[in-house]
């Protein structure tokens, strides 16, 4: 028994199997441990658990934040009044909870050249070498592998799995962030092996997990960098929209296409470009054309002038508040950085 | 072989207008905050070396008010030069954030080496900022304030000199920046109340 198992309840402590999904009393101790809140686990520690498990810091957060968090919260509760792109997040929970006893390892291609392996998924660069070509074959047929697919599926409820509830999902959370469970510690860590073993043995896979396996990958820890999930999620979309997975060069074939209907597509593009180029530039951009601008780079938040974030009213001192300044920059960008991690993920 | 032409043809189009569409939307020199491209594929977006670049920003700028509090300007000086001297993310030019936030780090030096009486290195840290940021912004309005309270101070150490030539050419580029400054928020001002 660890240090910590003896500042526990004594209905809490490891080997009292009641523990594993704990009550209302059970919940306030676990919140005693985890800090100087008494009430219901609050909006914000549903962002910091959210945080947490994703492998972020936890910043502070502007109104409108903990009000998404809140959103979140419910989703991952499984409410089921909450509707629309955080529905799934009941979902999300699940495949978190798989992914604490993920012990997949992508290939080594997963640091290959992306660019480079985008290209021979799109078939758009025939003088790629043939190592590069192995190396996008391989990515791909890992992307499908069966048992990770079909614990996917399973992680969706398609399989005989319990839906995850919030107090198995926070225990969890000490896991893949490497920190101590001290309250489930056996009897939890016994049922998610048991989970995740169940997981690895379920039926076949399925394409409509691919988008899924980002998300797993980035809550196990294993997505070094934003600009690669990127990549790797467009090649994953170029993959799923071509059932037949030849190779990479046969994905985009220009010679199985009737030269007058590339000329009838291309012409339509240009009458595209040209009344979009007359519209006004302050309208949204978001309906350019997909070959331009795809749905994933457009849920992307840009770097751009932090002059918004200030209020024009009021110049800047010539002497002092330069640490004010950058701390609100900071703040802005870092939730602009989680909504791109969630965009490259598939989440939203 | 007809057909081909066609594409060629339709396809070029397809790559004029979307030269042109597009345009706005490439990297520039010049200030251009009117244009909001949304990112593409080969687009930089947010990301971990941003974030990472802000916070090592906001932890030098804390531990130089520390030094400034203690009474240690040119500590002060030493530790933000590691930060507009230092590593930076990738992109040329950088990115908006990047590129403000060394503005501002700039002029906390210009105003620092101007306490100094290092008057010649902070006009380098200015200059260096002003072009930084070519958009009139807080920003660039700011650096012109600290460029007039930096000639405000040469003017009288000038003047103290009895350098009277000096000290008035000093105080001329003190009104100037000073103006300018004003212009900048007028304008700021005035973006803001556009329709």
């Amino acid at each position: 028994m660890s240090d910590r198992d003896d500042e526990l309840p004594e209905e809490l402590r490891p080997d009292d199997e009641e523990a594993l999904f704990p009550d209302e009393g059970e919940m306030a101790a676990l919140r005693a441990l985890l800090g100087p809140s008494d009430d219901d686990l609050a909006a914000p520690d549903h962002e910091a658990l959210l945080a947490m498990t994703l492998g972020e810091d936890v910043a502070t957060h502007a109104a409108d934040e903990v009000e998404e968090a809140d959103g979140l919260r419910r989703a991952l509760d499984g409410d089921p009044d909450v509707d629309g792109a955080a529905a799934g997040l009941a979902e999300l929970a699940e495949v978190l909870r798989v992914t604490a006893r993920a012990t997949e390892e992508l290939p080594a291609t997963a640091d290959a050249d992306h660019e480079a392996l985008l290209a021979v998924a799109l078939g758009t660069e025939p003088e790629i070498s043939a190592a590069d070509r192995e190396a996008a074959t391989e990515l791909a047929e890992h992307l499908d592998r069966e048992p990770f697919a079909a614990s996917l599926r399973a992680a969706r409820g398609e399989g005989d799995l319990d839906v995850a509830d919030a107090p198995v999902l926070l225990a969890l959370a000490f896991e893949v962030t490497g920190g101590e469970a001290p309250t489930f510690a056996e009897t939890t860590r016994e049922a998610a092996t048991t989970l995740a073993d169940d997981l690895d043995g379920a039926g076949e896979g399925d394409a409509e997990l691919l988008p899924w396996t980002q998300a797993v990958r980035a809550a196990a820890g294993k997505l070094p960098d934003l600009d690669q999930m990127s990549q790797e999620r467009r090649i994953r979309a170029s993959l799923e929209a071509e059932p037949a997975r030849g190779g990479g060069g046969d994905l985009l074939n220009l010679s199985r296409v009737p030269m007058w209907l590339g000329a009838v597509v291309a012409a339509a593009a240009a009458l595209v470009l040209l009344i979009n180029f007359g519209a006004r530039q302050d309208e949204p951009t978001a309906a350019m054309p997909g070959p331009v601008v795809d749905q994933a780079a457009a849920e992307l938040k840009a770097p751009r002038s932090t002059a918004e974030l200030f209020d024009p009213a009021v110049p800047f001192e010539a002497k002092g508040g330069e640490s004010d300044r950058v701390d609100r920059i900071l703040t802005a960008r870092a939730s602009d950085l989680r909504n791109n991690r969630f965009a490259a993920w598939g989440v939203r | 072989m007809k057909g081909r032409n066609l594409t060629i043809v339709a396809l070029a189009a397809t790559l004029m207008f979307g030269c042109g569409t597009l345009a706005g939307c490439g990297e520039t020199d010049g200030p251009r905050t009117d244009v909001v491209c949304p990112p593409t594929s080969a687009s930089p977006v947010v990301d971990p070396a941003l974030l990472a670049f802000l916070s090592k920003a906001k932890a030098v700028h804390l531990r130089a008010d520390v030094a400034e509090d203690d009474g240690k300007p040119a500590e002060a000086l030493k530790v933000l030069e590691g930060l507009v001297d230092g590593p930076r993310p990738k992109g040329d030019p950088p990115a908006p954030e990047v590129r403000e936030v060394l503005a501002d780090t700039l002029g906390r030096t210009a105003e620092l080496r101007s306490e100094l009486k290092d008057y010649e290195a902070a006009k380098r840290d200015l200059a260096r900022g002003l072009k930084l940021v070519p958009e009139r912004n807080l920003f660039r309005g700011r650096l012109m304030e600290v460029t007039g309270v930096v000639e405000q101070r040469r003017h009288e150490v000038l003047r103290k000199a009895g350098d009277d030539e000096g000290a008035a050419a000093a105080k001329e580029r003190a009104i100037e920046a000073f103006d300018e400054a004003v212009a900048i928020q007028d304008e700021v001002i005035t973006k803001t109340l556009e329709p």
